[in-house]
């Protein structure tokens, strides 16, 4: 008969040398758990990566048609391709470039010769910006959102909230963008509805800017954190001995810090590792309303120009951007609700 | 199933809604009071009886182009459900059937493109093949297979190991009728909910891409597309958007409510294919457990 | 069975501890996002700051390979110019603090300044003048070839005389060597013109110290600058103008107080209490055909059909918000060279368009263009010529491409469109238009009948004498019958500016910072 982990809740623990046990388990979970993550998102990284490498062949271009023109005699466009290597084989090209990547090095813009990670970095930090701060937004008024609606489920406060997150869940981020601009920034003059400002310049500037594209990009990890916490609390809340505790006369307080919560917690936290892929992309959009110099500025415009190599950079660092995160949010997972770990 | 989902009122809500948009991608450019393409010298023109909408900044009818737009979006929506049909569902049911080296291959295949950021692949690859709205929606039917490969993998897994299966198969049933019987009713709900919901992303999709001018060929209107020019004369036009971002929204809503009407309706069986891992463990556990 | 302990403490930790790497990341990622754009502001107290946004940041930073077009403006500020032009649009001295004509107008001599030098230290002198325009008429990249054409050779006399030999008469020397032609980069570093396409090294107002490409320049003011008492910004921070619809809010927010404005935005402009700047000059938009390449090959009937379906009023009213106003010519109406009794030689009429169609060889519906144009903000005039063309029975797909520069310049294209903010010299706008090599004559080497004896005969004339007007407008007849282009409209560049900055000096076509002050500094 499978057990859950919930059929046992916490006792109170022993002496020193339990203690002593339990650190060295712990860390020996952990290294599994970091293992069995690396397991999968290594071949992630690589068929990703592969792919993105792909493109350049299905793409059919070549620096030759961006400097050149259409025009360009064939002696010419052998000479540009060379330059960037792109005379050698199809596998050649690939070892260098992954070797390169594995570097950091991510080759050189056809467009304008600058290494592509210099054109990459200053519109990184001010999309990471943004998007760090959507997932504080949705995290916490996620977090907010989902525990009052669970605690108060059924009542009046349930299902406002409920109702609230279904119709913001589907709104797409970029009406909601047109929607901040036209009301808080040109009606209310509330907030600049344009440009980014450096956080060096004071915070005050810094946070009138990135505030709006962030709650833009927020309402969609908001809905999915509050919906996913707010049905496994519900669903914690339902376990048996939960009911026991409050035969044992323990404070709906204590219930919820020390059973619901822990036991109710997983999949919110599972489902953040899905919003982020969501942030980063949603960047193009907030990006283009809000007039950020950002990454996603960065890909469509190079897209659009042909300029392939500046794609496969993009393109590489969302992806690694997201295996990391999701790293973080495995290991995150692993010590907070064990359960969720066993089997891939 | 029709009925079923019929007989909940927020069944007939959705349908409802739907209905509405469908017949004016159908009827959209029948219906529209005037050519959505000619232009007139009366632009940025506010509400008014000969333009219900206003006009837009090249005079032409808001109210129309927003009529004739609605096929292309709604034609996109479906045809990147439709897609990701295919590219999802196809290989998740022959992931149970095909061995382990498959199983191992297409899962690291769908862990990827779950972890690609999806608009940005999107725009970046449609702009690099082409830029046309054929590449764009084939882009992201693709992106979208990954949530139709796990729903029909866990259908087909379930079906696979169940012992009616086995008993109608020792009992003489033939294949045909196996499927009718079993196979249909245990994969249609969870596949169908999972339709409804990419019919409304897939929505939401095209219409930033057409924001952000990818795939559009002007002069013809698309909702995104009226959108992200409306953003340019808002000083004349502060209440333009809303009829376009309306539409979307409805639209995406509708969609959602008649996926989770289906999911209602199917019963719990449908329930348990659509929900999470650790919380379907939880479900079964204490429905079975101590 | 692990009995795992979390205890409240434990799990609060967590999540303040998350929180506060959150926090710190934003708040790293933002100071670092600050140190790596290195902008400084007003408020830290350096000074004068002039925040421009600009719709043409420059992609060539070479004067030479960027050519007479708009870009010359941001170029101006980092390096100067032999000439310059006021108000009137008269030649005044710049790098040169005067000139002598022969008498015949076939050899002109500029006095440099003596005691001048570039950001690098090479002198200011005969020498480097004379590299700058040995280079615009030889640098296999140039785009002056065509403006530097009457300039047969160039020798120095002494340290500070340049003799500029013309292969005819020319009067129009004084004014083509301004900001849009001879923009003078250090000898030396136009040694390794790759470099200077990347980074540039004047004698100009400012100096270039930071350049982010495509994105931002920081300059700063340069003490050594000729007219350096007149300059009282002490830095420009030049950025990549975003959408035209956040402008105006940049500029409400402080994060620009100078940005180029596009004619839909002034209403939002003035609402939002920033003064309009409507520049004075001689812009001119054009539908640009390449006569080489199908359809319009051997086929003028075709290009008349166009010319008859084309209404000016349509564009004006939906494409300027009450600034401009229709041209049929090179010129606007009003400007010096306007031709006032050759204007209107094709008005409005598409039935006769339709007509011209038919002889032309097509039948309704039957032709179909490919419209190339750069970027969306052009997508508004595209879509009128498209609609008006489909109107008469032509079929135009619009394709954005963000490449377009490459195949226009390298004249791949069969149909585009084009406009000029003119040029000082109005015989420069002729050639720059109707000549064999000129950048804006899509069918390149065309040159229309007559053109090339009526723009030297203007040439020969000097400025001031009464026939001058006479031979100018001649010139212009002779090249509005080019079957390249067809003006369509004029509307005058706009600029939205806080009202801490001081009024501009009005010199057609130049944005001029002289005696300009932010904030009374």
């Amino acid at each position: 008969m499978a057990v859950s982990n919930a059929a046992h809740p916490i006792t109170a623990e022993g002496g020193h040398g339990v203690a002593v046990a339990k650190g060295r388990h712990a860390a020996r979970s952990l290294l599994t758990n970091i293992g069995r993550t690396i397991s999968i998102f290594v071949p992630v990284f690589f068929v990703a990566t592969f792919a993105t490498f792909l493109l350049r062949a299905l793409s059919g271009l070549n620096p030759a048609r961006i400097q050149l023109g259409q025009n360009a005699t064939p002696l010419e466009i052998n000479r540009i391709e060379a330059s960037y290597g792109l005379d050698r084989g199809f596998f050649a090209q690939y070892w260098s470039w992954l070797s390169g990547v594995l570097h950091g090095n991510l080759g050189r813009s056809w467009s304008n010769g600058y290494p592509v990670s210099t054109l990459i970095r200053d519109g990184l930090t001010i999309s990471l910006t943004v998007a760090t701060l959507a997932l504080i937004i949705g995290v916490t008024a996620g977090f907010t959102l989902g525990t009052l609606a669970a605690v108060k489920r059924t009542t009046w406060i349930d299902r406002g909230i409920t109702s609230f997150l279904s119709v913001i869940s589907v709104i797409p981020a970029f009406v909601i963008g047109i929607i901040l601009v036209e009301v808080v920034a040109v009606e209310l003059r509330l907030l600049p509805s344009a440009g980014f400002v450096p956080f060096s310049q004071g915070l005050w500037p810094w946070l009138s800017h990135v505030l709006l594209p962030a709650l833009a990009l927020s309402f969609g990890c908001m809905s999915s954190v509050a919906r996913q916490l707010r049905s496994g609390l519900i669903g914690a809340y339902r376990e048996n001995y939960v009911i026991g505790a409050i035969v044992r006369g323990l404070s709906g307080r204590r219930i919820f810090f020390r059973h619901v919560l822990r036991n109710g917690i997983g999949p919110a936290v599972a489902v953040l590792a899905l919003e982020f892929p969501v942030l980063i992309g949603g960047s193009v959009i907030v990006e283009s309303i809000f007039a950020l110099a950002g990454f996603g500025q960065f890909a469509s415009t190079s897209a659009q120009m042909g300029d392939v190599p500046s794609v496969q950079g993009v393109l590489v660092v969302s992806i690694v951007l997201v295996v990391t995160f999701n790293l973080i949010v495995n290991l995150l997972l692993g010590r907070l609700s064990p359960a969720s770990q066993r089997g891939v | 199933m029709i009925r079923r989902v019929l007989s909940r009122p927020t069944g007939r809500i959705a349908i409802g809604i739907l209905s509405v948009i469908v017949l004016l991608a159908i009827f959209g450019s029948v219906i529209a009071p005037q050519n959505p393409l000619t232009t007139s010298p009366t632009q940025l023109a506010p509400i008014s009886a000969g333009h219900w909408l206003g006009t837009d900044y090249l005079g032409r009818d808001t109210l129309s182009r927003l009529l004739a737009g609605s096929r292309a979006s709604v034609v996109g929506a479906l045809e990147v459900a439709v897609i990701a049909l295919f590219a999802g569902a196809i290989p998740g049911i022959l992931s149970v059937y095909l061995g382990r080296v498959f199983e191992w291959v297409t899962l690291r295949l769908v862990d990827t493109l779950i972890s690609l950021p999806f608009l940005l692949v999107a725009v970046a690859v449609t702009a690099l093949l082409g830029n046309g709205i054929t590449q764009a929606l084939l882009v992201t039917g693709v992106l979208l297979a990954p949530n139709f490969y796990r729903v029909s993998r866990a259908a087909a897994l379930s079906v696979a190991r169940s012992e009616y299966v086995e008993a109608a198969q020792i009992s003489g049933a033939s294949p045909a009728w196996i499927v009718r019987r079993h196979v249909w009713s245990k994969v249609f709900p969870p596949i169908s909910v999972s339709l409804a919901y990419t019919v409304g992303v897939g929505f939401v999709v095209v219409s930033s891409l057409s924001f952000l001018g990818i795939g559009v060929q002007p002069p013809a209107p698309t909702w995104g597309g009226m959108l992200s020019s409306d953003l340019s004369y808002l000083s004349y036009q502060p209440w333009a958007p809303v009829a376009p971002a309306v539409l979307i929204i409805a639209t995406v809503w509708a969609c959602n409510l008649l996926a989770d009407t289906i999911r209602d309706v199917s019963g719990q069986a449908g329930r348990a294919f659509s929900i999470k891992r650790p919380q379907r463990r939880r479900l079964a556990l204490s429905q079975g457990g101590a | 069975m692990r009995s795992h302990r979390l205890t409240i403490r434990h799990r609060r930790t967590v999540v303040a501890g998350l929180t506060a790497v959150g926090v710190a990341l934003v708040a790293a990622l933002s100071a670092c996002g600050g140190s790596t754009t290195g902008t400084t502001t007003a408020a830290s107290g350096s000074g004068a700051v002039l925040k421009w946004a600009t719709t043409i940041f420059p992609t060539h930073w070479d004067p030479v390979v960027n050519g007479a077009g708009a870009q010359f403006r941001p170029l101006a500020l980092v390096y100067a110019s032999v000439t310059n032009i006021n108000a009137a649009g008269d030649p005044v001295p710049g790098l040169a603090s005067s000139w002598t004509y022969n008498k015949t107008g076939t050899e002109v001599t500029f006095h440099i300044r003596p005691g001048l030098q570039f950001s690098d230290g090479t002198p200011v002198n005969a020498a480097a003048i004379k590299d700058a325009i040995i280079r615009g008429k030889t640098q296999q990249n140039s785009a002056l070839v065509e403006d530097l054409e009457p300039v047969q050779s160039v020798s120095t006399s002494g340290d500070y005389n340049v003799e500029v030999y013309l292969n005819h008469p020319d009067f129009q020397i004084p004014l083509v060597f301004g900001e849009r032609v001879l923009l003078v980069a250090s000898p030396k570093a136009a040694a390794d013109p790759t470099k200077l396409d990347q980074f540039p090294v004047g004698a100009g107002p400012f100096i270039a110290t930071k350049i982010i490409p495509g994105q931002e320049a920081i300059l700063k003011k340069n003490p050594d600058y000729w007219d350096a008492k007149d300059i009282h910004i002490q830095e420009v921070d030049l950025f990549d103008a975003p959408a035209a619809a956040t402008v105006v809010a940049g500029l409400e927010t402080g994060v620009y107080n100078f940005a180029d404005l596009d004619p839909s935005e002034a209403k939002a402009a003035k609402a939002a209490g920033l003064d309009v700047f409507v520049q004075p000059g001689y812009n001119a938009e054009n539908i640009s055909i390449n006569i080489n390449k199908a359809p319009f090959k051997g086929n003028p009937t075709l290009i008349e059909a166009i010319r008859y379906a084309i209404n000016r009023q349509q564009f004006v009213q939906q494409l300027t918000f009450g600034y401009g106003q229709a041209t049929d010519e090179v010129f606007p109406p009003g400007a010096p060279g306007y031709n006032a009794a050759d204007a209107n030689l094709w008005p409005y009429n598409p039935a006769k368009a339709k007509q011209l169609l038919a002889q032309a060889g097509y039948k309704p519906n039957q032709l179909s263009l490919n419209l190339v144009i750069e970027e969306d903000s052009e997508g508004p005039e595209a879509e009128i010529v498209q609609s008006q063309l489909a109107a008469i029975g032509i079929k135009v797909t619009i394709t954005i491409d963000p490449n377009w520069a490459t195949p226009f310049f390298a004249k791949q294209l069969a149909f585009s469109l084009y406009g000029t903010t003119g040029r000082d010299s109005q015989t420069e706008t002729l050639r720059d238009h109707f000549g064999p090599n000129g950048v804006l004559n899509l069918s390149s080497p065309y040159e229309v009948a007559g053109f090339e004896a009526a723009v030297d005969k203007a040439e020969a004339t000097p400025i001031g004498s009464p026939d001058y007007e006479a031979n100018l407008q001649a010139a212009t007849a002779a090249g509005l019958q080019s079957e390249a282009l067809i003006f369509t409209y004029s509307s005058p560049n706009l600029f939205a500016k806080s009202p801490s900055i001081s009024a501009l000096p009005g010199d057609p076509g130049h944005v001029d910072f002289t005696g300009v002050t932010i904030n009374g500094q």
